[in-house]
């Protein structure tokens, strides 16, 4: 049996591979630096604005926490607050519990399957202005395929979707929830594909139920895919301009004006950089608090 | 030991191969920059040296409607007189120009030339992003200056510097659909006050049983055809309905002007009372939808044009694409002029714009300006007119024959009503339409008083205008 003699390392390869050390960090390099250029480097501007009284772009004088306090003590503010909590939560549970379910769907041998899922994909990749727009028309009350084809082929007077304050709240949410499942669905699904089969079959063996199954294998061992899941789902509904710029335009009166609409409003209606950055730094403050929980659950007891 | 599948000096060598392609396409953009850096080529046209100029607006040679086809048999015009200067256009929203504009600038890749109204010329201005025009103007032949009207002159003047060509001059008078007003009895030249008014859109307002809205057991979840409607959604860029006629009509004066520019007149007892009209036009006399509170432009035109109000009113300048749309003859649909609270004149036509202005970084601003001079010029208002139904800027063009054209008797009509009674559209120094809004949905939605209303948007508005030092307020 020929044996490889174990020699001392060559003094010009011990170089070598000193020199080579570096390459993992040269190989990650690139996208150090776009992070930094196109994610911190605004982020600390924005917390340089949100300090100084600004004009359009130029930066006046230093007024320190004056914005803070101004959009604090604003009451239009703290109902943005109350609006972007109360969308994100029922949005984000509705899509991830629709998601999860369809998940489970999707995973089944059953027939179609592969058109099942090309069709559950498509509002997601469908673009966010468009969506938005399809369904403002959908919604007029006036013109809208719903009250056309649904309320009054049923008889009923004319719904004013996008008129009334609750139910333009409820049209933003059900539209974001039809645009956000598809992805749901995408991540769960490959968390529950990840489960091993033996799991169920050893599962079914000791005499386990599906339900039973469900909550003690399924639901554990996707813990780390639901987490994720909340938390990407959270941030990206909070930080959501579009779908209220494009539907309601934060109305009727303010009823649907989140904290990024107001953040917009701020700064390209009325031009006031500073204080819609303070707005920006808020939102930040709340999507790294929401980002600090999930890295802390996430330190959870591996199943297997 | 030697490494399996991975090569280290195969994996460089890549790196090296894409690194070369990458940098050849950086020197290729950059020797194009340097080219435009350097200025202009060979082969300028009527002194003026080769560029493309980017051009940004709602209304463009690429769309469609008539403002479009007009714009684009001016760039038509323009190309063989200048074939050296192409024009680039960008087809952009009305609601968002201003402020795309300004952050374009801010990033200093405005286009040369924007389209500007009063909603966005004032932030403009402060923002020093708009060229001024005062100089190249008074270069221009003095037949031309005396031929352009004195509203073009007067718009976009701040401190004796003008920074706007304005390229629509137009304003709101009331739209009619005759037949549907004759059907009740009402003769629309008559409509002299806005109680009036009110009274012959609830003559013409019927429910699915036949029954108006003084009548008892009105349903208006049957009615089919409204009396009035606005688009009046939330960032649309719509502001309380008829708010500048009436400060015009009751208080004599602009709504938002220099030299101060506050909002105090907002909550005066006669601007409560004609508010009130307002929110009673939807909650009390039922000739306007609910609805018509998410309405943006676009729908508040469908709206009227698919026979869905008996009358509307926005600019002038649209016209042209209302009648192209009109699922009734267009005949139908008369103008008249405005009534007043108490009926003794004809109400004030304000004048609105959209202009052009140029970037004050523009690298083209010979080139822009001698585009801008061309967009002015008497053919081009002619094609304007003709094309695309708008009001003429030049006197020499107001006498020409067409005008005669039923489709263009508002033209008429506007100079006549212009001249007994007209105000500018002030810019002013803060935005008021967002806060318009959200007290008019206040009133409307949320049953809160109009005094309460007013006065929050007020209180608002004030606040704003005193975080802008006074030396740099419009005047």
């Amino acid at each position: 049996m020929q044996q490889t003699a174990i020699t001392a390392p060559h003094p010009v390869a011990r170089a070598r591979r000193r020199q080579l050390d570096l390459l993992p960090y040269l190989m990650i390099a690139p996208a150090l630096l776009a992070i930094g250029l196109f994610s911190l480097l605004p982020t600390f501007y924005g917390m340089v604005i949100s300090v100084y009284r600004v004009e359009f772009v130029q930066l006046l004088s230093f007024v320190g926490l004056a914005n803070y306090t101004g959009v604090l003590a604003d009451p239009k503010f703290w109902n943005s607050v109350r609006i972007s909590f109360t969308f994100t939560a029922i949005s984000m549970l509705l899509s991830v519990g629709i998601g999860f379910a369809l998940a489970l769907v999707a995973n089944q041998a059953v027939r179609f399957r592969g058109l099942f899922r090309t069709i559950a994909l498509l509002p997601w990749v469908t673009s966010y202005v468009v969506t938005y727009l399809i369904f403002r028309w959908i919604l007029n009350a006036d013109f809208g395929l719903l009250n056309a084809l649904f309320v009054e082929a049923l008889g009923w007077p004319r719904i004013q979707w996008l008129g009334d304050p609750n139910l333009a709240m409820a049209c933003l949410i059900l539209v974001n929830v039809w645009r956000g499942v598809p992805y749901a669905m995408v991540l769960l699904l490959a968390g529950r594909q990840g489960i091993p089969q033996e799991l169920y079959e050893a599962a079914a063996i000791d005499g386990a139920s599906g339900v039973r199954s469900f909550f003690s294998v399924t639901l554990p061992l996707m813990k780390t895919a639901l987490l994720i899941l909340i938390v990407l789902t959270t941030i990206t509904d909070f930080n959501i301009v579009v779908a209220m710029l494009v539907l309601t335009g934060g109305g009727p009166g303010t009823a649907t004006e989140s904290m990024s609409l107001r953040m917009y409003y701020e700064a390209f209606n009325y031009a006031r950089m500073g204080s819609a950055s303070a707005i920006a730094m808020i939102i930040f403050a709340i999507n790294l608090a929401l980002t600090l929980v999930y890295v802390r659950v996430l330190r959870t007891e591996k199943y297997y | 030991m030697q490494s399996q599948g991975f090569s280290r000096r195969r994996f460089f060598e890549k790196m090296a191969g894409v690194a070369g392609v990458a940098g050849l396409m950086v020197a290729g953009a950059g020797c194009q920059s340097i080219q435009e850096a350097l200025g202009p080529k060979t082969g300028a046209s009527g002194g003026v040296a080769a560029a493309t100029l980017r051009y940004m607006g709602h209304f463009t040679a690429l769309g469609d409607t008539a403002r479009d086809r007009a714009q684009k048999q001016i760039d038509e015009k323009f190309k063989s007189s200048f074939p050296n200067i192409t024009v680039q256009w960008e087809q952009t929203a009305w609601e968002t120009i201003g402020e795309k504009y300004m952050a374009a600038w801010s990033a200093g890749t405005a286009p040369d030339i924007s389209l500007f109204s009063p909603a966005n010329t004032t932030q403009a201005v402060r923002l020093g992003s708009l060229e001024d025009l005062q100089p190249a103007f008074k270069q221009w032949p003095d037949a031309d200056q005396k031929d352009l009207s004195k509203a073009w002159w007067d718009t976009g003047l701040y401190g004796g510097k003008k920074y706007l060509a304005p390229l629509l001059l137009f304003g709101d008078l009331p739209l009619y659909r005759k037949s549907l007003f004759d059907a009740a009895g009402v003769n629309v030249d008559e409509i002299r006050t806005w109680q009036q008014y009110t009274e012959a859109c609830q003559k013409v307002v019927k429910d699915g049983q036949g029954r108006n809205p003084t009548q008892a057991g009105f349903d208006e979840s049957t009615v089919r055809v409204w009396g009035w409607h606005q688009f009046l959604a939330r960032g649309s860029g719509a502001g309380i309905p008829h708010f500048g006629q009436f400060t015009q009509d009751r208080l004599g004066k602009h709504d938002l002007g220099p030299p101060d520019w506050t909002a105090d007149h907002w909550t005066a007892p006669e601007m409560i009372e004609s508010v009130q009209l307002m929110v009673d036009w939807v909650l009390k006399h039922k000739i306007q939808p609910r609805s018509s509170l998410t309405y943006n432009l676009e729908d508040a035109d469908n709206k009227f044009v698919s026979g869905g109000a008996a009358t509307y009113q926005f600019g002038t300048h649209r016209f042209a694409s209302w009648r192209e749309k009109m699922q009734f003859p267009p005949e139908d649909a008369v103008w008249a002029r405005y009534p007043t609270w108490d009926g003794k004149r004809w109400g004030p036509v304000m004048i609105n714009h959209w202009s052009m202005g140029i970037s004050s970084k523009s690298k083209y601003k010979d080139q822009a300006l001698e585009l801008t001079k061309f967009w002015m010029s008497a053919d081009a208002d002619l094609i304007m007119s003709d094309v695309a139904g708008q009001q003429p800027k030049r006197t020499s063009v107001t006498s020409n024959p067409i005008f005669e054209r039923p489709d263009l008797s508002f033209v008429k009509l506007f100079d006549q009503a212009a001249r007994e009674w007209s105000a500018p559209l002030y810019s002013p120094p803060i935005r008021p339409s967002d806060l318009y809004i959200q007290a008019y949905h206040q009133m409307v939605n949320e049953n809160v008083p109009v005094q309460k209303a007013l006065g929050d948007a007020r209180d608002a508005y004030n606040k704003l205008l005193a975080e802008i030092p006074k030396d740099q307020l419009p005047q």
